[in-house]
């Protein structure tokens, strides 16, 4: 008890930065049921303010989205207020920041600093923060302003593809920015899968037996065919295998298939590391594809050189690589 | 002590003086130093940028045809003047203003008023290449808007 009341300075010292960094949290992420692809959708967060600084400050909100659904031209975003003494406010629209703002610890572009200090939230695809303000400036003090409470509403269009990921959102005061005394993880993610189109989905928030590098090309790109030979669950009978080869079938605009389908350096996958293969292409050179005539679609599979092992989709298919590029 | 100053002031005479030689055999060596000459560079490095690869991937060695791609300045009287570049067996090109990206000894110029400088076509405004810190280098785009490719010389004896 003496050494309670001895330390009871310094404990409450040590505490205290806890209980005011923990000031602002997303309390709620309401995605919806069945979203489809190049449709508009609804989204609902629900944010917290317990109030244990003062300060005069706009709201800044980012949404962590895929590039393709190029949300900063399309999304409309408004929230309400509950519980601001100074009167709430309601419906008021978000708009985008001024892409030259910087955020204020990291003097970055309010865009970068977020990927640069939150990062990308578990998301392997192209996705970006997309950064909007608050027109009210909220005059915050902590014997006025007990807990405030906001819903955002969000409508934005969809992309083209089917896709899933992790979908981010983020809140603090524009002038404190990420101040560790005002900001904690004030960052929350939520699964969101779209679907409707009839390619395959594009799945950011796992890794895949395919994948390509960039994420984003089309097909008079190089690009990277990359194959796990283990991923997550899926365990294929390439496991183990030091060399890896690649089948190849391109789709041209005049109808034709072009099929590589050899057993050399041309099609030998470089390891990257026990289950990870890699092959670059360009493809127009690795199909000799010719003058004045387009790839339409492209398709792989894989093999151990004596093709007593073929890697191919569950289904049999092969797998298709299809150009991202908008 | 006053020997002493002489003896110093003498010792500095002969050490500047020994200078003044040096400098005479390094007049020498430039006077016949070729002035007429080219420099023949290949590729050290192809970065293909993107939004998620900010800083670049090389992927020079991942294709073999880039390491068929030449490029050499033709130096007159220590100047540049002229350049060939062979695209090799390079399945595009690098330049979008000529679709054929072959050149043949024709006359270039470096421009130093742009940063980094410029080697163009001589009489033109089509760049072939920038040099910067001591390289040339070619930007270049291929299908998608966001994907920007760099290549990097190096010369080669």
């Amino acid at each position: 008890m003496k050494y309670l009341k001895k330390y009871k300075k310094w404990l409450l010292i040590l505490i205290l930065p806890f209980i005011i960094v923990m000031c602002m949290t997303i309390e709620n992420i309401i995605h919806p049921d069945d979203p489809q692809v190049n449709s508009e959708i609804e989204i609902g967060v629900d944010l917290k303010l317990t109030a244990e600084n003062d300060d005069n400050t706009k709201m800044v909100f980012a949404i962590l989205a895929p590039k393709s659904w190029n949300i900063a031209n399309s999304a409309q975003l408004t929230y309400t207020t509950s519980g601001y003494t100074r009167g709430d406010v309601t419906n008021e629209p978000l708009t985008l920041i001024d892409p030259t703002a910087t955020e204020p610890t990291t003097a970055m572009p309010w865009s970068t600093a977020l990927q640069s200090e939150i990062g990308l939230m578990g998301n392997l695809g192209p996705v970006e923060w997309v950064v909007f303000e608050s027109q009210t400036v909220f005059i915050i003090t902590d014997e006025d302003e007990k807990l405030i409470t906001a819903h955002v509403k969000i409508k934005l269009r969809t992309g083209s593809q089917n896709i899933k990921l992790f979908m981010g959102y983020f809140f603090c005061g524009k002038n404190r920015g990420m101040h560790s005394e005002y900001y904690k993880a004030n960052a929350l993610s939520k699964v969101i899968t779209v679907t409707g189109a009839s390619g395959p989905l594009t799945d950011y928030t796992t890794v895949s037996l395919t994948s390509t590098t960039p994420q984003t090309f089309s097909y008079d790109d190089i690009f990277a065919l990359n194959f796990e030979s283990v991923a997550g669950d899926t365990e294929t009978e390439l496991k183990g295998i030091d060399k890896v080869y690649v089948y190849g079938k391109a789709v041209c605009s005049n109808g034709s298939e072009i099929v590589i389908d050899a057993i050399s350096d041309k099609t030998l996958m470089e390891r990257l590391g026990e289950t990870s293969y890699q092959k670059y292409i360009y493809p127009r050179e690795f199909f000799n594809v010719p003058q004045n005539v387009a790839i339409t679609a492209l398709y792989f599979h894989f093999n151990n050189g004596d093709k007593s092992i073929v890697v191919k989709q569950t289904s049999g298919e092969d797998f298709e690589i299809s150009e991202t590029c908008e | 002590m006053k020997n002493l100053k002489l003896l110093l002031i003498a010792l500095l005479f002969i050490a500047f003086a020994g200078g003044g030689c040096e400098n005479k055999v390094s007049n020498q060596m430039e006077g016949e130093y070729p002035q007429n000459y080219d420099v023949n560079y290949q590729i050290r490095q192809v970065l293909q940028y993107d939004p998620m690869n900010i800083n670049g991937i090389d992927v020079s060695k991942k294709l073999t045809f880039f390491s068929s791609i030449r490029f050499t300045l033709h130096y007159n009287e220590g100047k540049i003047t002229h350049l060939t570049y062979s695209n090799g067996t390079a399945p595009f090109s690098p330049f979008t203003f000529n679709a054929n990206p072959e050149y043949n000894k024709v006359e270039c110029e470096l421009n130093y008023d742009a940063l980094p400088h410029e080697l163009r076509l001589k009489g033109t405004t089509n760049v072939i290449a920038y040099f910067q810190n001591g390289e040339f280098t070619m930007p270049f785009q291929l299908g998608c808007g966001s994907i920007n490719y760099k290549y990097t010389f190096t010369n080669v004896q």
